[in-house]
């Protein structure tokens, strides 16, 4: 007896296929994890790196459009140049943690990432008193020095980031 | 060389914004600007009997949607005590993007605002007041002297965990008299999209 099996639309054939293949590059993708830390902690982190690597700290939100803009720059940057050590600490909601994540998969950020653990005022005042708060918001150490050679709010060029970094490696 | 670096790190430690010092006048105080009732208003004449709340604020910002619950509650509070609220929406580039006058109209609708909401049409009032993220506030007396400036309170997302409600407080104080004990203080906010 001939038996009938059910007819699958190609469509959505095509569907479950993508998602298959979504699913299996996700789960094979180096993973990120993601600590919780306060402007402490990341000074301390900036530390750490002092004579070995300049540090660029950038604090953005998946929320925020203009960080979201200038991430691929920041990621690019990061691999570019050798000396710098770029920690991106992200201001989104605790409970958005796991949209953070995605993202910075998507971005192809690996390894350690932070997340905001504090309250706004302290970490504003803790990172940088002069910070009035607006994202996205860049810190760049030197290298031999552990200083602030630069920063700003807002977006900036590729080529006004790479002066910075150039800057922090030689200072 | 050294002298090419030393002009950098000037150019890269002043991108930061100046805002508006405690005791300055209100900037621009004779600018009128659109509202969204149909109106022109100047911000001279905003001002309420006891004060004046300037929000800069906007209808895109997820933190502006987080904490624009209190605007309402406290404009409900403290404009029938003389100190009257105006939200500006600055975000002159955001004007396609969901900051248009017309979305200002729809927004407040949507949301109960009870105060008003101007348009910053060229971002002219935030650069004056040297405002740069939404929500941002600014509280002046009824001179028109600036008394706060600063955040809301000290959580966006729950109202209900508010340890710290720096604008309420400040009100209070400010109605009863006294100094504003905290004047200043920050939280993280959208940058402003200023005109290009």
């Amino acid at each position: 007896m001939d038996v009938a099996l059910p007819v699958i639309p190609i469509r959505i054939l095509r569907s479950l296929t993508y998602l298959a293949l979504g699913l299996l590059v996700e789960s094979c993708s180096p993973s990120v994890k993601l600590q919780p830390a306060t402007a402490q902690d990341i000074l301390r982190e900036v530390n750490q790196s002092r004579g070995s690597q300049a540090v660029l700290v950038n604090v953005w939100a998946t929320w925020c459009q203009p960080c979201v803009e200038e991430f691929p720059l920041l990621v690019k940057l990061d691999r570019r140049y050798d000396q710098l050590q770029t920690l991106f600490v992200s201001a989104d909601f605790p409970e958005d943690k796991s949209r953070v994540v995605q993202f910075l998969k998507r971005q192809g950020v690996t390894g350690i990432s932070f997340l905001k653990d504090q309250s706004d005022q302290a970490f504003i005042d803790g990172l940088s008193p002069d910070w009035s708060g607006t994202l996205p918001f860049t810190l760049v150490f030197g290298k031999e020095s552990g200083t602030v050679v630069a920063r700003w709010e807002g977006k900036r060029t590729q080529e006004q980031m790479e002066a910075a970094i150039r800057l922090a490696i030689q200072n | 060389m050294h002298r090419k670096m030393i002009l950098a790190l000037c150019f890269f430690t002043g991108l930061l914004a100046k805002e508006l010092i405690l005791g300055a006048d209100i900037p621009l105080p004779d600018r009128k600007m659109p509202e969204i009732s149909g109106q022109e208003i100047s911000l001279q004449e905003a001002l309420g009997s006891q004060g004046l709340v300037v929000i800069f604020s906007c209808n895109t910002c997820p933190w502006v949607k987080a904490w624009q619950d209190r605007y309402v509650s406290l404009a409900a509070e403290y404009q029938p005590r003389g100190i009257r609220f105006i939200a500006i929406n600055s975000n002159a580039a955001y004007r396609e993007k969901g900051d248009s006058f017309a979305d200002m109209k729809t927004h407040a609708r949507q949301y109960g605002y009870n105060f008003l909401y101007a348009l910053d049409p060229q971002s002219e009032l935030a650069k004056a007041f040297g405002a740069s993220h939404t929500p941002q506030v600014f509280l002046f007396d009824a001179h028109g002297k600036l008394v706060y400036r600063g955040a809301i309170d000290d959580n966006a997302r729950h109202p209900d965990q508010v340890e710290r409600p720096y604008l309420k407080n400040a009100l209070d104080e400010l109605l009863a008299g006294k100094p504003i004990s905290l004047p200043s203080t920050k939280a993280l906010g959208c940058s402003i999209k200023f005109a290009e």
